[in-house]
């Protein structure tokens, strides 16, 4: 294939702090849609409403927030959602969320330049200084729209310490004004306690109708987006970008509520001008609602807030080129787009061409386009690019945590993302019903996009370094047989795993797969990768040597930077029901319980897993079977009957109790009810007393040949946390040794899933 | 009469205090990490609850 990467010598520069990504964020966010949306929200879903909407939005994007932190202090790149579809998911649906994410800030920015013509010329019309212009009050509005979006095309061609300065000066001035009038509401509350009525009734027309003021409010707090964009321009990126995240939310969330809070306070009822109850009077007006509002709160309020509606609009265009322009220029780095929309300009160190071509999609939509249904299609689609970030964040930590180097995790994982993923599917589909455009646009560009991955970037697109790579592959022909797959690491591994594998396959009549996955350095490129094939590739034959004249036997070799990812992509893609496996059983480093190859698989692997240390060829003649109970012991019985079977042995399920803690083991016919290759026949039973269950169970395993121990089910972490029996008696027993783990039931198929 | 506006505001209360320890203790957990030289988000895990 053509390799049709340029050398690039010019980078982009870091240049922007703490405090200009939180601003950028800020800036996206307060676009001029909440200084609309208060007064509507008050007619729908009331003074109550209101409140609760900007409340219980902040929340839903808070969590999402924490999703684009956490990603974003692991992959601190330009790209945003792109980058981390393409880590949890590979290279199809990461173009499609940077294609989706190209689009839906090109017209965000889009609807902010014509938001800006709209309230220059009325502006200037209120003050009777139009008359004189030629043209309409519509082009004139779309000349307007054009200029300023030419305007700040050009301060983001002049570098990201531009394009930050001057949206943050324009972005702190919006807020400041939104705080002021939240304080003046506040105090206003204070001195008249009686205004507090007017948050009476606080939900008159229900709870359905605060849904629907969230669905249309939402747009209001995405902003985490651009801040994600900026990760390549950051000082310091894997610290201020998840604070610039966070902040940035809970600065919105504050500012929203004081300023609806001070809109329903600023009007006293009974005061001439204001008919019926004051939160009514604000909701007929609607989108004016707030400057009507305002204008009771302070003198000059609606000539300010029309001055705040153009910073909002200018510094929500500033970060919506920005973040468009990023978007497209990691396509064009991966070469998902062509190359040419990575160029970066020596001189200013921006990427000029993705900057041109995300401005003639601005320009574009802004003068021919109906902005609104065209915003409303953007809408959706933010919506399932946070959808896939909170997807994303939960498999990458997953797969990935122990590789990637993280600046920040967010609490109660996976729940916030879980939590978040519910409510925005809500209310994406709610969006749905304000625009039927929408509903055209969005699937187009969305198809759009799959067409051109289709015939240009699925043949183009760069590997990334965390991809797993396929060196040599047999596949074998559909079948419903029983699946093992065995991971061969060298031929000193590979031959005592042989007579055991052996076994296993034939009671399970099993297929069976030899896996090798190459181990890259992170120093070595991966297309010098075959250099570490020789020794996987031994091992290989050396098990297919035995194993082939008895069994259906395929082989794969595979490379990549981290073996546990590679091995468990293999077994999900292989659609494994056993994993079979060698441990040296070294114990190297307090982070992980057996060791960072292990602990992953068996805390996530779909499949059965047989983990085997210090085995070899001899028969094994008394089998110890720690019993504990659960489905783990019950798997360790099975595979102890089916070793017996062979080597005519006896097998011992031995129980400790403690006799401080009351736990009521349940009798092994409890466990294993339906199963069939247990033979109870063959099994004695050994209970004894000792507070010691380690020490115990190592003592008994030196009268045994081999000890069979069922994996704890704990999360791996609290077993790491309070070091767990299984892991204690694994490091520490010298006896020929194996640890299995079960699958089965909703836990497999989300492992397998995710 | 006031008990939309009792139950209403004790949401936000909820909502809202739920958020600011969100925040700070993120704020936390960045600059702990940053301390310590925490790598991997197992590591920051252990280390996480080691804290508490």
């Amino acid at each position: 294939m053509k390799d049709d990467r340029t050398p690039i010598a010019a980078e982009l520069s870091r240049e922007l702090s703490l405090f200009h990504v939180t601003m950028m964020g800020l800036g996206m966010m307060i676009g001029a849609g909440v200084f609309l949306g208060i007064g509507n929200v008050i007619h729908v879903a009331g003074p109550g409403g209101v409140l609760l909407t900007f409340t219980l939005n902040g929340i839903i994007a808070l969590f999402t927030a924490l999703s684009y932190a956490e990603l974003s202090s692991a992959v601190p790149k330009a790209g945003g959602a792109y980058n981390y579809a393409r880590l949890a998911f590979g290279r199809g649906p990461s173009f499609t969320a940077g294609w989706m994410e190209w689009f839906a800030s090109s017209v965000a920015g889009s609807l902010y330049a014509v938001t800006f013509g709209i309230y220059v010329v009325r502006y200037f019309e209120s003050l009777g200084l139009t008359g004189w212009m030629p043209l309409s009050t519509y082009t004139t509005e779309k000349v307007v729209a054009f200029a300023i979006a030419m305007f700040f095309l050009y301060i983001n061609y002049r570098g990201a310490s531009e394009t930050g300065k001057v949206g943050a000066f324009f972005t702190l001035g919006q807020t400041l004004f939104l705080i002021f009038i939240g304080l003046v509401g506040i105090i206003v509350a204070l001195k008249d306690p009686s205004r507090i009525q007017n948050l009476n009734p606080y939900l008159p027309y229900g709870w359905t109708k605060l849904l629907v003021a969230m669905g249309f409010t939402y747009v209001a707090f995405e902003g985490y987006e651009v801040i994600a964009q900026a990760g390549d321009e950051t000082i310091d990126p894997k610290r201020n970008l998840p604070k610039a995240m966070i902040y940035s939310v809970g600065i919105v969330t504050f500012t929203y509520i004081a300023v609806a809070f001070a809109s329903l306070v600023a009007v006293k009822a009974g005061t001439p001008g204001v008919e019926g109850v004051p939160w009514e009077w604000i909701g007929q007006f609607k989108e004016r609602g707030f400057g009507e509002a305002v204008s009771r709160l302070m003198p000059y309020g609606n000539f300010f807030l029309t001055l705040a509606v153009i910073f909002a609009s200018v510094s929500a265009l500033n970060a919506t080129i920005y973040s468009a322009t990023r978007a497209s220029y990691a396509l064009g780095r991966d070469r998902m787009l062509p190359g040419i929309f990575s160029k970066i300009s020596l001189k200013r160190k921006t990427p000029s061409v993705a900057l041109m071509f995300t401005g003639i999609i601005v320009i574009g939509v802004a003068i021919l386009l109906p902005t609104m249904d065209v915003a409303s299609s953007a809408s959706i689609m933010f919506l399932l690019l946070f959808f896939l970030v909170n997807v994303s964040v939960i498999r990458v930590r997953l797969n990935m945590g122990d590789e990637l180097n993280y600046g920040f995790i967010m609490p109660f994982f996976p729940w916030l993302p879980i939590i978040a993923i519910a409510c925005q599917g809500f209310l994406a589909v709610w969006l749905v019903h304000m625009s039927k455009i929408a509903w055209i646009v969005a699937p187009t560009w969305v198809i759009s996009g799959i067409a051109i991955y289709l015939f240009y970037s699925k043949s183009h697109a760069i590997s990334t370094e965390e991809e797993i790579h396929v060196f040599e592959e047999e596949h074998a022909p559909p079948s419903n047989q029983y699946h093992i797959v065995v991971a061969v690491a060298n031929p000193e591994n590979a031959i005592p795993m042989i007579r055991t594998t052996y076994y296993i396959s034939e009671a399970k009549d099993a297929q069976v797969t030899l896996l090798h996955m190459v181990p890259v350095p992170e120093q070595v490129p991966l297309p010098d990768a075959g250099k570490f094939m020789l020794e996987g590739k031994e091992g290989v034959t050396e098990v297919m040597l035995s194993l082939m004249l008895k069994f259906p036997i395929t082989t794969t070799i595979r490379y990549c930077r981290n073996v546990a990812r590679g091995i468990l992509s293999s077994v999900r893609e292989k659609r494994t029901d056993m994993l079979i496996m060698g441990w040296h059983g070294r114990h190297r480093s307090h982070t992980f319980g057996l060791g960072s190859t292990v602990d992953a698989i068996l805390e996530r692997s779909p499949s059965n897993v047989v983990i085997l240390k210090n085995c070899g060829n001899k028969p094994y003649k008394r089998i110890l079977v720690p019993w504990g109970g659960g489905p783990n012991g019950a798997l360790a019985l099975e595979v102890a009957s089916i070793i017996a079977a062979k080597d005519e042995s006896e097998i011992v399920a031995f129980t400790v109790n403690d006799p401080r803690r009351n736990i009521n083991i349940p009798p092994i016919s409890d466990a294993y009810s339906n199963q069939g290759q247990v033979s109870f026949d063959r099994i004695r039973f050994k209970v004894t007393q000792s507070q010691d269950i380690v020490n115990t169970i190592l003592k008994e395993s030196e009268e045994y040949d081999l000890v069979i121990l069922g994996s704890t089910r704990d999360p791996i972490i609290r077993q790491i946390a309070r070091d767990s029996v299984t892991n204690a008696v694994a490091r520490r027993c010298q006896k020929p040794m194996i640890i299995v783990k079960g699958s089965g039931g909703i836990r497999s198929w989300i492992k397998r899933w995710l | 009469m006031y008990k939309g506006l009792i139950i209403g505001t004790g949401i936000m209360a909820l909502a809202l205090g739920f958020m600011l320890y969100i925040i700070f203790w993120s704020r936390k957990t960045i600059d702990h990490i940053r301390k310590k030289n925490l790598k991997s988000a197992r590591e920051i895990d252990k280390s996480l609850h080691e804290r508490r």
